[in-house]
C-alpha cells in the first residue's frame, strides 16, 4: 500500500488505539492455539480465517506507520497492496467474524481477537464500508424512535386487540394485561419485536403478580452488530430515558445476548455514567420467581431431552450461565449439558450481524458444524437457548444438516411447563405440546 | 582476531542496553497509551481474593491448552522450564551454589546442563517444525522463524561451550562483564564456539523487545485484563 493511503488509515486508526490494542497486537506469538478454539476455523480448516489472521493485515498496516524497520521494509515492497483491496481485506476479516470470544479463553496470552476486530470495524464505520443490512437496520431502530408515536400507537393497538386477548386465554385472568408506559412500574421489561417476545414473557410477569411494563423499543441493537458505537449508543439511550422518565427500580432485558450485554457491562462505560436503575436479565427475574415459589409448573408437559446452548454473548461475554439452567432443571426432567459449555460453549456462528448479511448464508452453514456435532453428541430433541440470533441460526443448522431437533427459548419452555397444552393450543397450534 | 573479540564484546554491551532499554522502553510506550475503560475479561470472573492467584496461573501454567492441544501445552512448558534452569544456570556463574564445592557443582553442572540443553533444544525443534507445516506455516513470519533460529544456535553453542571450555574461565568472563580487557583475555583464552555463543545471545537480546517476545513482560499484563 502506498504511504499516502498507509497514512490515512493511521490517522483514522489513531483515536481509537488503547493500551489493550497495542498489547494484542504486539504480544501475540502466533502459536495457533487459538485456531482450533475459533468454530470458524475448526469446522470449516480455513485458515485464512484464523484468528491471528483476522489481525495481521491491521497489525502490518500499524506497525508500517511506527516501527522503522517495518516501514524501511514496507518499501522494499514491490507488489503493495492496493488500498481498496486492503479495505475490502479488513471488511472480510471484520464482518466474518462473530466477536464469539471463544479465542480469548485459550490463548495463553488472553488476547481478545475481537477487541481488534471491533477497532477494524470502527475503521471500515469511519470509511462508510459496513455492510448494508446491517446499515440499514441501524437506521431503521433510530427512525423508529423518530416516528415514535405513530408506532406507539400501531404496536399499542395490536397489544390491545391481539395479544391481551391470547393472554387472558391462556392464562384464565381477565385482567391480565400488557402494560405499556406505566409510570412507576418495578420493572421495565425490554423485549424484541417478535410476539413471543412479548406475550410469554407477559404470562410469567402476570402469574409472578409482577408490577412491570413494556418498553417501546427492542433490546436489539444494530448499531452494535456494525460496531459502529456511536449508533449503537443512541439506540441504546432511548431504552434508558424510558426507564429514566418511567422511573422504574430494574430494567429486565428479554432473551437476547447482546442487548443484555450492552445495557448491563457496555452502555455505563460507553457513556461513562451510572444507571439509576438495575439491570438484569429476565433469568436473573424468572430464577428468583422459582426460588421465591412465584410460579406453579407441571414438567410433566415437557417430555423430550433438552440441551442448553450458552450464547456467547449472554455466558461468555455477559455473565449469565446458571439462572437458565436453574430454570431448565426444574421444569424439564430429562436435560442434558452441552460439552463444552459455559464460557467453553461453542459459538453457533449466526452472531457479530453474520445472520443479517445475505451473502453469508452458506457460510454460517460451514462455519456452523461444530455447533451441529456439539448438538447430536447430546442426543437432545430440544435445544433451549436464549437468544435470538442464535435461535434464528439453530433452526438454519437444523434445516441444513437434518437434525430433527426443535429450537425453542426458555420462555417458550417455561411457559409450556406452565400452562397445560390446551391452553396454548391457539398460540401454538402447529406442536402443542413437546 | 583481536577484532572479532571485540566485536563480540561491543555486541554484547549493545544487546545488554537494548534488551534491558528495549524492555524498558516497550513498557513507557505501552503505558503511554490510555488503558479502556471496558472491563474486558470474560465470565465467569474470580472473585477478588483469587483473581491474582487466577492470574499467576494463566501466566504461568496457561492450562486451558490442555484441553486444546495438550502435546503443545507439554512442550511449551518444557521450553520455558528448560528456559528456567538455564537462566538459573547461567545466575550460578555468579554466585557460588551453597554448601558445595566448586568442582562438585562442576561435575553435577556438567550433566545436568546438558540433559536441560538438550531437552531444551528438543522444544526448540518441535516449535520450528511446526512452523514448517499448514496451517501454522500460513500464520508463521519471517520473525517467528529467525528467532527460533537464532535461539537453536545460542542452545546447541551453549551446549558445546560446557562441554568444550573451561568452567572457571566463564565464571570469570561473569564476574567482569563490566570489564571490557578481562572479556577479550576470556574470549580469547576459551573455544572459539563461546564467541559464537556470545554473539548468537547478543543478537537475540536485541531483537527482543522488537519482536514478538515481549510476552516475557505483557503477558502478565494481558493476564491481567483477561480476569478483569
Amino acid at each position: 500500500m502506498n504511504q499516502a493511503a498507509s497514512k490515512r488509515i493511521s490517522d483514522l486508526l489513531q483515536p481509537k488505539i488503547n493500551r489493550q490494542f497495542l498489547y494484542y497486537l504486539d504480544i501475540c506469538t502466533r502459536c495457533g492455539i487459538c485456531k482450533d478454539a475459533c468454530h470458524v476455523y475448526a469446522s470449516t480448516k480455513d485458515a485464512s480465517l484464523m484468528p491471528p489472521q483476522r489481525i495481521r493485515l491491521l497489525r502490518k498496516l500499524y506497525q508500517q506507520q511506527t516501527n522503522p524497520l517495518t516501514r524501511l521494509l514496507s518499501l522494499q515492497d514491490k507488489n503493495p497492496l492496493d488500498e481498496e483491496a486492503v479495505y475490502d481485506e479488513l471488511y472480510r476479516m471484520a464482518y466474518t467474524c462473530t466477536g464469539c470470544r471463544r479465542c480469548m479463553v485459550y490463548c495463553p496470552f488472553g488476547i481478545d481477537i475481537s477487541w481488534i476486530t471491533g477497532i477494524e470495524k470502527a475503521l471500515l464505520v469511519a470509511l462508510k464500508k459496513i455492510p448494508s443490512e446491517l446499515d440499514m437496520l441501524a437506521n431503521v431502530a433510530l427512525e423508529k424512535s423518530q416516528g415514535l408515536k405513530g408506532y406507539h400507537d400501531s404496536a399499542a393497538k395490536q397489544i390491545t386487540t391481539s395479544l391481551e386477548p391470547q393472554l387472558r386465554r391462556i392464562c384464565g385472568q381477565q385482567d391480565a394485561t400488557i402494560p405499556i408506559g406505566v409510570a412507576g412500574a418495578r420493572i421495565l421489561y425490554v423485549s424484541l419485536a417478535g410476539i413471543d417476545s412479548i406475550l410469554l414473557p407477559a404470562l410469567i410477569f402476570n402469574q409472578a403478580g409482577e408490577s412491570w411494563t413494556l418498553s417501546q423499543y427492542e433490546a436489539y441493537n444494530y448499531g452494535f452488530m456494525a460496531g459502529d458505537t456511536p449508533r449503537a449508543i443512541k439506540i441504546a439511550d432511548r431504552i434508558v430515558q424510558e426507564a429514566k422518565d418511567l422511573g422504574v427500580e430494574e430494567v429486565v432485558i428479554t432473551e437476547c445476548g447482546h442487548g443484555f450485554r450492552i445495557m448491563k457491562h457496555l452502555f455505563p462505560v460507553w457513556t461513562n455514567q451510572k444507571l439509576p436503575f438495575k439491570v438484569k436479565s429476565v433469568f436473573n427475574t424468572w430464577n428468583d420467581y422459582i426460588l421465591d415459589h412465584r410460579l406453579a409448573w407441571n414438567s410433566a408437559r415437557i417430555t423430550d431431552p433438552v440441551t442448553y446452548h450458552d450464547p456467547c454473548q449472554m455466558g461468555r461475554n455477559g455473565g449469565i450461565f446458571e439462572e437458565p439452567r436453574n430454570i431448565l432443571k426444574k421444569i424439564v426432567p430429562d436435560f442434558r449439558e452441552m460439552t463444552p459449555n459455559r464460557e467453553e460453549n461453542w459459538c453457533c456462528g449466526g452472531g457479530g450481524g453474520l445472520i443479517a448479511q445475505r451473502n453469508l448464508t452458506d457460510y454460517r452453514e460451514k462455519t456452523g458444524l461444530m455447533k451441529v456435532k456439539q448438538i447430536q453428541a447430546t442426543g437432545a430433541k430440544i435445544v433451549a437457548t436464549p437468544c435470538g440470533i442464535c435461535r434464528q441460526q439453530l433452526t438454519f443448522l437444523n434445516q441444513r444438516y437434518n437434525l430433527g431437533i426443535r429450537v425453542a427459548s426458555v420462555a417458550e419452555l417455561l411457559v409450556r411447563a406452565m400452562f397445560p397444552a390446551d391452553a396454548l393450543s391457539d398460540f401454538y397450534p402447529e406442536r402443542a405440546s413437546l | 582476531m583481536l577484532i572479532y573479540y571485540l566485536l563480540s564484546v561491543v555486541l554484547l554491551y549493545l544487546s545488554l542496553v537494548c534488551l534491558f532499554g528495549g524492555f524498558t522502553w516497550r513498557l513507557y510506550l505501552w503505558n503511554q497509551t490510555g488503558l479502556s475503560a471496558m472491563r474486558l475479561g470474560y465470565f465467569p470472573k474470580p472473585r477478588k481474593q483469587i483473581r491474582p492467584i487466577r492470574i499467576f496461573a494463566d501466566t504461568v501454567f496457561f492450562t486451558q491448552l490442555t484441553k486444546i492441544n495438550p502435546v503443545f501445552w507439554f512442550m511449551v512448558i518444557l521450553f520455558h522450564i528448560s528456559l528456567l534452569l538455564v537462566f538459573t544456570g547461567h545466575l550460578l556463574l555468579l554466585i557460588p551454589f551453597p554448601g558445595m564445592l566448586e568442582s562438585e557443582f562442576n561435575n553435577h553442572t556438567n550433566l545436568f546442563g546438558l540433559v536441560v540443553g538438550t531437552i531444551w533444544a528438543i522444544t526448540v525443534v518441535y516449535m520450528l517444525l511446526r512452523r514448517f507445516t499448514q496451517p501454522i506455516k500460513q500464520l508463521s513470519e519471517f520473525g517467528d522463524y529467525f528467532i527460533l533460529c537464532i535461539l537453536l544456535g545460542v542452545i546447541i553453542s551453549g551446549i558445546s561451550v560446557r562441554w568444550c571450555g573451561n568452567l572457571t574461565y566463564y565464571r570469570i568472563f561473569a564476574h567482569n562483564i563490566t570489564h571490557p580487557h578481562a572479556l577479550i583475555t576470556v574470549l580469547a583464552s576459551s573455544p572459539r564456539i563461546f564467541s559464537v555463543h556470545i554473539i548468537l545471545a547478543s543478537v537475540l537480546f536485541i531483537y527482543c523487545p522488537f519482536s514478538k517476545l515481549v510476552h516475557v513482560i505483557g503477558t502478565f499484563l494481558t493476564n491481567t485484563i483477561r480476569r478483569k
